[in-house]
């Protein structure tokens, strides 16, 4: 029996399946920026060139693979970089994917499976922990849960001879610890991570009526904020008036009980018209959901990048003591995002840049618009601020 | 009898003594008199003549007897007196006629002393009158003006002078005028003429100044002498008349007034300034390119330093070799072969060094249509570095932004400025070009992370066949070289790599 919106009950609407991508960002732009190049056990990382040459001999000592080897993201990359010479994905600056499978013995959760990725950057490294919860639980059981992973120390890991149980942020720290000798070498160290970017996608329960609207301050709203907000007492906190309509991340013709539900640092997806069960292609949400936090990740990367280099030109400075690498990656970034947060004149254009399209990106974006503008206008041509 | 007799002739004698004395009482005393008839002389001149009537009166009851006039004067004027002795009978008079003459040696005015002498009661006695004899009346017999036109005149623009003649008297006046001789400049002569009485004429005399002038003030003096006859005595006045008279060479006040040139002396240094400066905006062999020439401004010290050095040269050239002092004396024609003179002087001038520096400008001044292989080739040139110092400026209202490509001197008024330049690297389809590309790219990131150096730079990108495309970008900033003024900088900015 299909249930409409406004009277889903969330305490007995039966979610099958759920995904929730934690993203997370270690810069070494010291490393990049530096003239001398530092003596890093992987020298490709901070030198342009041989970092393209790199693409072109992967998969490479079954520790590196282009991104989209596994299928993650495929969509995205696909758009991103249509042609995959090695020019044009150094131009697209496209990370080499470390594959973890030789160093990390196991990771999981009881009820679900857990997948971390490292994506190389020359000015970092991009950390995807990806869980899929496999049970059947109430919506408001399914939201508990997904916190739990969240916040606590709920998943299961098997490094090398150490073991333990860690939040998705403890994961990735472990993972940066453990990579940073081996990639770098001993005695680097990383910048501080950033806040943690989470992408939550329901992608399977009992059918919903998809066209009915969402309700503003509902059960279902309140749903939605336990995901973004990621605060334990989301039952209780009524969201605030409005919101429902202001986390909204613009979509293109998506039917009325459809919404990407954003906050500065989280997406959750509430698509019931895709639902494994409901849908025509029974992975749509799924792949939605991998693209949605790769395009997440990549952009993550490029922004941080873009503060970066930003920081000196808005104090009245330049890159000159930068390496030209980091130059190169700088300009680069510039146009990347570019491309990624698009023009409201592209809309009507039919040879639009070809790239992945997103709301939920260019929200992203919109977060670092000062500093992009700042380094389009000071390091590209034509370097156009952003739309607003 | 005879007592009676004295008395009576007591009273007679008293009554005599009455009759002698001036004023008793407030009542009128009976007198002789001497009055001079007319009473000033004027219009007295050298050969001036005229006639008076003197009169004794005798208002007494005396007879006077051996009457006689005589005149003498201090100032050299004669007086001829036409009557011999004779008596008065009592309230009788007699009048004189005399008439004076005026030589040239007299003193005007004079004064005329008169003296009649006679006998009365036995008693010798005498009475005076004086006579003023004066050179001119309330009016003016003959008066004469001169005038002239202010603007100056030149051989090409003479002048006229105005004479006007104003005849005061009822006789005719007879007027000859001569213009005295200078050295600048000639004045027509022009006939004698007839003014009638109580008339005015006047008379135009051409001038004419002459084929070399000194340019200035000039005094030009006209003697005038009017002549006239009345009542067969002759009148004469002698005039010398003087006005200040604008002499100059034709054109030549226009002409530096327009160049904004104070003198001609110089002219020739000046217009080969401008003639150097106007080539130079032209562009004609590049040299207008460079940044470091001396702005050289009409208003800088330096401008008439040098125009003044090149003028004095000139001249002393131009009196070698013609014998012509320009310094004294010049002509329109001299006017027009310093004109040409510096005119092609400062063209040979420019050319000469346009030519002997073609080479050099080509090889290390910017120009606008110089591509980005182009600037840095000249940089490295001129040895520069590849890191350089951004300005920001305002061109057609809008902000913008490049790198300096020179140095910036004192006294340097324009700089050359560029946007940044892309290197976009070709990776060609062959793995020989790719590896090639890979190989310049990574030579190119050592310069850049390295000792930055310019001329090795250069060299990669001369590279025969080098994958490296060059291409001026960055917003907000000119599209290519631009030779921007100085002042038009409104700010610099951090240096920067002008390559990367």
């Amino acid at each position: 029996m299909t249930v409409t919106q406004a009277t889903l009950d969330v305490n007995s609407l039966e979610v099958c399946e759920a995904r929730l991508s934690c993203i997370h960002f270690v810069p070494l732009l010291g490393l990049l920026r530096s003239r001398t190049a530092a003596a890093i056990k992987h020298q490709f990382l901070l030198k342009d060139t041989e970092f393209a040459k790199e693409y072109d001999v992967l998969p490479k000592d079954d520790h590196t693979d282009l991104p989209w080897s596994g299928g993650y993201g495929n969509l995205f990359w696909k758009r991103y970089v249509p042609n995959r010479r090695a020019d044009q994905l150094w131009r697209g600056l496209v990370p080499l994917k470390f594959d973890l499978s030789s160093i990390i013995g196991s990771v999981g959760l009881s009820d679900g499976t857990v997948d971390a990725s490292v994506f190389l950057y020359p000015w970092g490294m991009g950390i995807l922990i990806d869980v899929l919860l496999k049970a059947s639980h109430p919506l408001t059981s399914t939201v508990d849960r997904l916190q739990d992973i969240r916040n606590r120390p709920a998943i299961d890991w098997n490094i090398g001879t150490e073991a333990g149980q860690a939040s998705p942020a403890g994961l990735a720290s472990k993972i940066r610890d453990v990579l940073l000798p081996i990639i770098y070498g001993d005695g680097f160290s990383a910048d501080d991570f950033g806040e943690q970017f989470t992408v939550a996608t329901i992608t399977d329960a009992a059918e919903v009526d998809w066209n009915d609207p969402i309700p503003e301050g509902g059960a279902l709203h309140r749903v939605l904020e336990g995901l973004t907000g990621w605060k334990a007492k989301w039952q209780s906190i009524q969201p605030n008036a409005g919101s429902l309509q202001s986390c909204r991340i613009a979509s293109a013709s998506a039917p009325a009980g459809h919404i990407v539900y954003g906050k500065s640092r989280s997406r959750t997806v509430w698509f019931p018209g895709s639902f494994r069960t409901v849908s025509n292609y029974p992975n749509t949400l799924s792949c939605y959901h991998q693209n949605l936090s790769m395009a997440t990740l990549h952009t993550e990367a490029l922004c941080v990048l873009a503060e970066d280099a930003a920081a000196p030109l808005t104090a009245g400075g330049s890159l000159l003591n930068a390496s030209a690498t980091y130059r190169s990656c700088a300009r680069l970034a510039a146009g990347l995002l570019g491309r990624l947060h698009g023009r409201k004149s592209d809309e009507s254009v039919s040879d639009k840049p070809p790239t992945y399209r997103s709301g939920s990106v260019r929200a992203q974006i919109q977060l670092h618009r000062d500093a992009i503008n700042k380094i389009r206008g000071g390091l590209l041509a034509n370097g156009t601020p952003l739309d607003a | 009898m005879l007592r009676t007799i004295r008395v009576l002739r007591a009273l007679q004698i008293i009554l005599r003594l009455l009759s002698m004395t001036a004023v008793v009482g407030g009542r009128p005393v009976l007198a002789q008199t001497l009055e001079v008839h007319p009473s000033p002389v004027n219009g007295a001149m050298a050969g001036f003549k005229a006639r008076t009537e003197i009169v004794l009166r005798n208002d007494t009851v005396d007879k006077l007897t051996n009457v006689s006039l005589s005149a003498t004067s201090n100032d050299g004027i004669m007086i001829s007196i036409d009557s011999a002795k004779s008596d008065i009978p009592a309230k009788g008079d007699q009048s004189f006629t005399t008439t004076l003459t005026v030589p040239p040696t007299a003193h005007l005015p004079g004064v005329v002393l008169f003296r009649a002498s006679y006998k009365s009661s036995d008693l010798q006695k005498s009475i005076y009158a004086t006579l003023d004899v004066k050179t001119d009346g309330p009016a003016k017999p003959v008066e004469v003006t001169l005038d002239a036109s202010a603007d100056p005149i030149s051989q090409q623009r003479p002048g006229t002078l105005l004479l006007q003649v104003t005849n005061n008297l009822d006789v005719d006046v007879l007027v000859t005028a001569t213009a005295q001789q200078l050295s600048d400049m000639s004045v027509d002569r022009i006939d004698a003429w007839t003014v009638a009485p109580h008339s005015v004429t006047a008379k135009t005399m051409a001038e004419r100044p002459n084929f070399r002038v000194t340019p200035g003030i000039h005094n030009v003096a006209v003697d005038v002498n009017a002549q006239w006859t009345r009542d067969g005595m002759e009148g004469r006045r002698q005039f010398t008349l003087s006005k200040p008279v604008t002499v100059g060479v034709f054109f030549e006040s226009e002409l530096l007034h327009a160049l904004g040139i104070p003198s001609f002396l110089t002219l020739p240094g000046c217009l080969c300034l401008f003639t150097i400066q106007l080539l130079l905006s032209t562009g004609v062999l590049g040299v207008k390119n460079q940044s470091n020439l001396p702005s050289l401004s009409v208003t800088s010290p330096g401008f008439w330093i040098l125009s003044m050095s090149l003028s004095a040269i000139f001249l002393f050239t131009y009196w070698a070799i013609t014998g012509v002092n320009c310094l004294i004396t010049y002509g329109v024609m001299d006017m027009g072969i310093m004109w040409t003179a510096g005119i092609f002087v400062g063209a040979a001038l420019f050319l000469a060094y346009g030519a002997w520096r073609k080479d050099w400008i080509r090889e290390h001044v910017i120009t606008s249509s110089d591509s980005p292989s182009d600037v840095l080739r000249k940089m490295s040139r001129n040895r520069m570095q590849l890191q350089r110092s951004v300005v920001t400026f305002q061109i057609n209202g809008a902000n913008a932004r490049g790198f300096t490509l020179e140095n910036i001197e004192d006294a340097q008024t324009m700089v050359w400025v560029a946007p940044h330049i892309s290197v976009d690297w070709y990776i060609g389809p062959t793995q020989e070009e790719q590896d090639r590309a890979n190989e310049d790219q990574t030579l190119f990131n050592d310069i850049v992370n390295g000792d930055r150096s310019l001329i090795r730079l250069v060299a990669l990108f001369e590279k025969p066949a080098s994958p490296a495309t060059l291409k001026f970008d960055s917003t907000p900033a000119v599209p290519k070289p631009l030779h921007l003024k100085l002042e038009a900088i409104t700010g610099t900015a951090a240096d920067d790599l002008i390559v990367s």
